[in-house]
């Protein structure tokens, strides 16, 4: 019973010239999306490295270690192709000479200002707008067109089960849609090592979780398409409960999400917090003018001394200075990120009740672009600084940042430096296990998403009148 | 009449809609093996109730129905094995052959052992030429699917079969086979309860046939008894008492 029902579903939609022009149609818009993803990719990865090749040329024209203006560079990720996340609008380039924070520069949307208004066309966009959309188009007549077209009063005038029915129905329907989308995303992934996008064991694994949450949310709105076309009666009532269905999922619960989460939690400006440090930075100077002012050396014959002597109180004040700025800053820093994490939180919870949304958060979490990367990416670069701070301090003897002054006596005893002891800095990707629980939270969501749309699914088909 | 308990059994059989509709008030019949009942009556008299009570489509408000022994609202999916239905529009999937279709609702209904050659013979004899058999349904004529209906109940093979006008849309000729064609059936000993508009078919074929109107069945008379009768004027002499009372 259940598999002569089956294979009937089955045929239904393979049979139908109209599925399988869809079908078509969907399948070139998730290849275009590996097209246009390795193509980004392929650009990001140029500018990165003309990027790098003209920081080296800068830095080979220098001549004093006090003069290097180090920066790190935030390398793009192949997984970005599939899934860009917070990627585009994150800074990619930090300096590090600076006594105050580390600031990232330079995001993707921030250079291409048209990429920023049409957002990107990934994998990501495809499986949680297109492909859902794809999805109600093919389901929202599934049961309540049978009924229409007649052939459900005499299927059940024979010993069907409804449950059976039903079931048959969302297996079918999600069998014909789901091996054939598979296959055409083998050959999109396919493509990657083909245009020499090199993936590591690590990355092979989070697409493969990126694939299956991007299945698991396509099933969801195929079983809601279904569930729905079980309950309302007629197909055009039920196309447009799926559509306002599918923009609030889609499109209103997310947005609201962050909306409502920035309205409840009270997150204070960043510009704000270094407006704040800069006042007390400021501040703390005008304190230490009087001491500059009221300066005496102990002698003054010896003018290379007293200078020296200077240059002693003056580094020994602003020491003292950028420590209670340093507290001050880890403080404020602190109540941001709590306040941040706060909202990230409230956020993502809200925005849990739209399963789309929690396929976006997992995604991104799997493409090293979530909402953690701008963070990651500024500690590693702090991490750095400190490694580079004290290599420069060992080849200078004194520190970084703030103001230097260098008398150059004469052009005859110009130094150089070898800005190839410079120690390397590399980001460091964390692996898949470092995102488990995040994913696995994720995927456990669209599955029970997926699970209420089967019981809304079969309750409601139980009660519906089938003439 | 009967000898043996009856096959399709309806016993105080009432549906009530919301606000107050009666659809079928109190109905008692019976068809017994070998029997064909024709139901007559006008437009929403409770015809096509009564076929839905019969196949649970539809719970019933008071009373029950009977098919081989099985209460339809109590067992449906019992039930339904001894009862094959033929509406008064068939609708089967317009992507799939004749064949096809056949097959699929055959399987459905339980049958699995029938052969290709089986499907096309038993379209011979509902008339549905040859050329047409492995054809897909969308390009087919009304008359042409309401033959493969009647082709599905046969290979059904059950005990009970229900036709909810099965002739309207048949041609005068398909009309004639299908008459002979169910009195081979009665003859193969099934229970035939049939509803049609059709007087004249109804009492040429008929062992029995009862009048509904207005969800009651107010004649109920043998082929025998209405021998010497014009079942016309009896027919439109119920039909008035109806006009009388709507008037
Ligand atoms: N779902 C429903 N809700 C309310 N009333 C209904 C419903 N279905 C049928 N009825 C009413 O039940 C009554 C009997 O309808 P039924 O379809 O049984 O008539 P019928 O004898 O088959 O008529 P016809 O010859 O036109 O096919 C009608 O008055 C109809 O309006
Ligand atoms: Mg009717």
């Amino acid at each position: 019973m259940f598999s002569t029902l089956y294979q009937k579903e089955l045929k239904t939609l393979l049979y139908s010239t109209q599925f399988v022009i869809s079908f078509a149609i969907m399948s070139i818009l998730v290849l275009m999306a590996f097209a246009v993803g390795i193509q980004n990719y392929r650009n990001a990865r140029t500018q990165y490295e003309s990027g790098l090749a003209e920081h080296k040329t800068q830095m080979e024209q220098n001549r004093y270690w006090q003069m290097v203006d180090q920066k790190v560079f935030l390398p793009p990720d192949p997984l970005s192709v599939l899934v860009s996340g917070v990627s585009n609008d994150v800074g990619r380039k930090v300096s590090l000479r600076t006594s105050g924070d580390l600031v990232a520069e330079d995001s993707r949307y921030g250079d291409n200002t048209l990429l920023a208004i049409f957002r990107s066309f990934d994998l990501e966009f495809m499986f949680s707008v297109i492909l859902t959309l794809f999805a109600i188009v093919f389901t929202y007549n599934a049961v309540n067109g049978e009924r229409e077209q007649g052939t459900l009063s005499l299927l059940f005038s024979n010993s069907v089960p409804r449950t059976t029915y039903i079931l048959a129905k969302m297996t079918g329907v999600l069998t014909a849609l789901i091996l054939p989308l598979l296959v055409v995303i083998l050959v999109g992934l396919l493509l990657l090592p083909i245009f020499g996008i090199s993936l590591n064991g690590d990355d092979w694994e989070r697409l493969g979780l990126i694939i299956l949450a991007g299945l698991l949310h396509f099933s969801f709105f195929v079983l809601i398409g279904i569930a729905v076309s079980a309950v309302v009666r007629s197909s055009s009532a039920s196309f447009l409960t799926l559509l306002v269905f599918w923009i609030f999922s889609v499109f209103i619960v997310p947005r609201a999400a962050v909306l409502i989460a920035g309205r409840a939690v009270d997150v204070p400006n960043s510009d704000e917090i270094t407006a704040q440090k800069s006042r007390y930075r400021i501040q703390l100077f005008e304190e230490d003018r009087d001491k500059m002012s009221s300066f005496q050396p102990s002698q003054t014959k010896d003018m290379q001394a007293a200078m020296g002597e200077f240059q002693k109180m003056m580094s020994g004040l602003s020491e003292e200075r950028q420590k209670k700025v340093s507290v001050l800053s880890q403080k404020l820093d602190e109540n941001l990120m709590n306040r941040e994490r706060v909202r990230d939180k409230v956020a993502s919870m809200i925005a849990q009740l739209s399963p789309t949304a929690a396929f976006t958060f997992t995604v991104a979490d799997l493409a090293h672009a979530g909402l953690g990367l701008p963070k990651t990416f500024l500690s590693s670069a702090k991490e750095y600084k400190n490694l580079f701070d004290s290599f420069i301090s060992e080849k200078t003897g004194s520190k970084t940042g703030g103001m230097v002054m260098i008398f150059e006596t004469s052009d005859s005893e110009r130094p150089t430096i070898d800005i190839s002891e410079i120690p390397v800095y590399t980001f460091q990707r964390s692996n898949v296990g470092s995102v488990f629980s995040k994913v696995a939270f994720g995927l456990g969501i669209l599955t029970v998403f997926n699970a209420l749309a089967f019981v809304i699914a079969a309750v409601g088909f139980a009660k519906t009148d089938i003439r | 009449m009967q000898t043996t308990s009856p096959v399709l059994e309806a016993i105080n059989l009432t549906k009530t809609y919301d606000y107050h509709v009666t659809a079928l008030d109190n109905l008692n019949l019976s068809v017994g093996r070998g029997e064909i009942y024709s139901l007559l009556g006008g437009n929403g008299a409770g015809k096509t109730t009564t076929m839905n009570l019969f196949l649970n489509f539809i719970e019933p408000s008071s009373g029950k129905a009977i098919v081989n022994g099985v209460v339809t609202h109590e067992e449906p999916i019992k039930a339904k094995q001894y009862v094959a239905f033929v509406s008064e529009n068939v609708q089967l999937y317009g992507q799939f052959t004749a064949v096809q279709n056949l097959d699929f609702f055959t399987r459905i209904g339980g049958n699995t052992h029938y052969t290709q050659r089986d499907y096309e013979q038993v379209l011979l004899r509902v008339g549905l030429q040859k050329e047409a058999h492995h054809r897909k349904l969308s390009g087919f004529s009304k008359g042409m699917r309401q033959k493969c209906g009647i082709a599905i109940a046969i290979l059904k093979n059950t005990p009970a079969i229900l036709l909810d006008e099965p002739t309207s849309g048949l041609d005068p000729k398909a009309g004639n086979e299908f008459s002979r064609l169910l009195a081979e059936l009665r003859d193969e000993g099934k229970a035939i309860l049939m509803s049609t508009h059709d007087i004249f078919r109804a009492k040429e074929i008929s062992d029995t046939v009862g009048i509904m109107n207005q969800g009651k069945l107010v004649m109920q008379k043998s082929a025998e008894e209405l021998k010497g009768e014009n079942l016309e004027s009896l027919y439109l002499h119920f039909m008035a008492g109806y006009m009388e009372e709507t008037a």
